[in-house]
């Protein structure tokens, strides 16, 4: 006899599994404070490269300017200038990082949690045809 | 309308049926789609802009998820500027580089908006991707919007430039060349223009579709357009982006059609979330199909009436028993007979 309660909890179990299965285990193993601080240290890295490449760019691009003036230049003040505007420019993306990441943990959690209340229930309905 | 009817609910059931060749099968168009579009703009080097390229990277496009398939076509767009010009190959890498490290780093869902971007454009209705996105997806989309709008003014900005690029320099000129570049991308105030204008249609059309009003999805489309066109025509008068006022109202009204079209779709079931799933017990294997039921917000309304003074209630309910703005006892109804059989409708009616 098909058990339509059952199936309904498998299903639900099952879809989530195929979707989202993997992904929620990956998330699971850690806690949440260990999940973002390691989504930080890969932003850090992120944009600690990105702001190279801008930088980069910028000096490409006022390349003539910069030859004629580089013995004038406040070499201490430039590069305080160039710290702060990275601090600010990670500073950005850490709290977008932090933001992103804490969502989908939670999100991540709560679905695990429905997942497995439904293990419990489809464990429960075993033994309850066992006991019978 | 039932008509209208009739033919979403006969084309529901053919995607029902046939929903796992549909779903690639239509991927697999808007990656084609894109790759000529790109051929035909960008096409410099003629064994890269064939067909049967276009054909494998097309499919290799439909097997990937659709960031994967959006930095695939930047890498062939790379490719091709390579044989125009080192320089804007170089720059145009760098751009995808920064777009990797800053913004699929957060692995968004709706990179499909960047593979439809470059055929929107080509058919003149760029203006419906906000709106879909507003429909969709979440207000981050606008980031998305804003990296595909980007995409294709930058390759609009060198093809309009082909000429300049084409002509084989040494390499002290190459810095003036990037410099070039840069003022093209930096100075681009159509770009800028069309990215704000996204921006906000994106963020008004989610707002208002999660409001809980009668029609909050056909307002949201409309106030989305709408705001959409201003933020262009304010932008055009304030900066002279040269954007077609005719062609942006033209595209704007095509682009509600089409909105229109992804409510009347997606309002009432979200047919995309069906899954097809197999497990089995000790007894049975299942082949189950799971298709998500319609849940729509409903409106807990409850009119209070506030009355002056118990006269005024008293006189109220007196004039207007039923709240319905008619009299109880309209003369013109009585005819002497036996006013109660009469007057008062049957059990069922009510």
């Amino acid at each position: 006899m098909l058990n339509e309660e059952r199936i309904r909890l498998m299903t639900r179990m099952s879809v989530y599994d195929k979707n989202e299965g993997a992904r929620g285990e990956r998330v699971n193993a850690y806690f949440m404070n260990d999940y973002i601080a390691s989504h930080l240290l890969r932003t850090f890295v992120c944009v600690t490269i990105a702001y190279v490449l801008l930088a980069a760019i910028y000096v490409l691009y006022n390349f003539e300017d910069l030859m004629l003036t580089i013995y004038s230049i406040d070499l201490v003040s430039l590069l305080k200038t160039l710290a702060l505007r990275y601090v600010v420019f990670l500073l950005i993306f850490s709290v977008l990082t932090v933001l992103i990441y804490y969502y989908r943990y939670r999100k991540v959690r709560k679905a695990l949690g429905i997942y497995y209340r439904d293990l419990r229930a489809l464990q429960n309905s075993y033994k309850e045809e066992k006991q019978r | 309308m039932a008509y209208l009817l009739e033919i979403r609910a006969g084309i529901i059931s053919a995607y029902r049926k046939y929903e796992n060749y549909i779903v690639p099968a239509f991927r697999f168009l808007v990656v084609f789609a894109a790759m000529r579009i790109l051929c035909a703009r960008i096409g410099y080097s003629r064994n890269l802009s064939g067909l049967l390229p276009s054909l494998i990277v097309s499919l290799v496009c439909t097997l990937m998820p659709a960031g994967g398939a959006a930095v695939i076509l930047g890498l062939v767009a790379a490719a091709q500027f390579y044989f125009l010009a080192l320089e804007v190959s170089a720059a145009w890498l760098v751009f995808l580089l920064l777009l990797l490290l800053l913004y699929f780093r957060f692995s968004p869902k709706d990179g499909m908006l960047l593979l439809l971007y470059p055929v929107c454009f080509a058919l003149g209705i760029p203006y419906v991707l906000p709106l879909a996105a507003g429909l969709l997806f979440l207000p981050s989309s606008a980031v998305t919007c804003a990296v595909g709008i980007a995409a294709v003014c930058f390759g609009r900005y060198i093809a309009a430039n082909e000429s300049y690029f084409s002509t084989s320099v040494d390499a002290t000129e190459m810095a003036g060349r990037l410099k070039f570049i840069i003022d093209g991308i930096a100075q681009n105030r159509q770009a800028f223009v069309m990215i704000g204008a996204a921006a906000v249609s994106v963020v008004a059309v989610y707002i208002i579709r999660r409001l809980v009003i009668r029609y909050s999805w056909h307002i949201a489309v409309v106030v989305g357009a709408i705001l959409q066109l201003i933020v262009i025509l304010l932008g055009d008068m304030r900066f002279g982006t040269n954007i077609s006022v005719g062609g942006a109202f033209l595209g704007t009204l095509v682009s509600i059609v089409i909105a229109e079209i992804i409510v009347f779709f997606l309002f009432n079931l979200d047919y995309s979330r069906i899954e097809d799933t197999q497990f089995e017990d000790d007894e049975y294997y299942y082949y189950v199909k799971a298709i998500p039921k319609m849940t729509l917000p409903r409106a807990n309304r409850r009119v209070k009436q506030i009355y002056t003074s118990r006269q005024d209630l008293i006189g109220r309910l007196r004039d207007d028993p039923y709240g319905d703005g008619e009299e109880p006892y309209p003369e013109e109804d009585y005819d002497g007979g036996d006013y109660e059989d009469e007057y008062y409708p049957e059990e069922e009616d009510y």
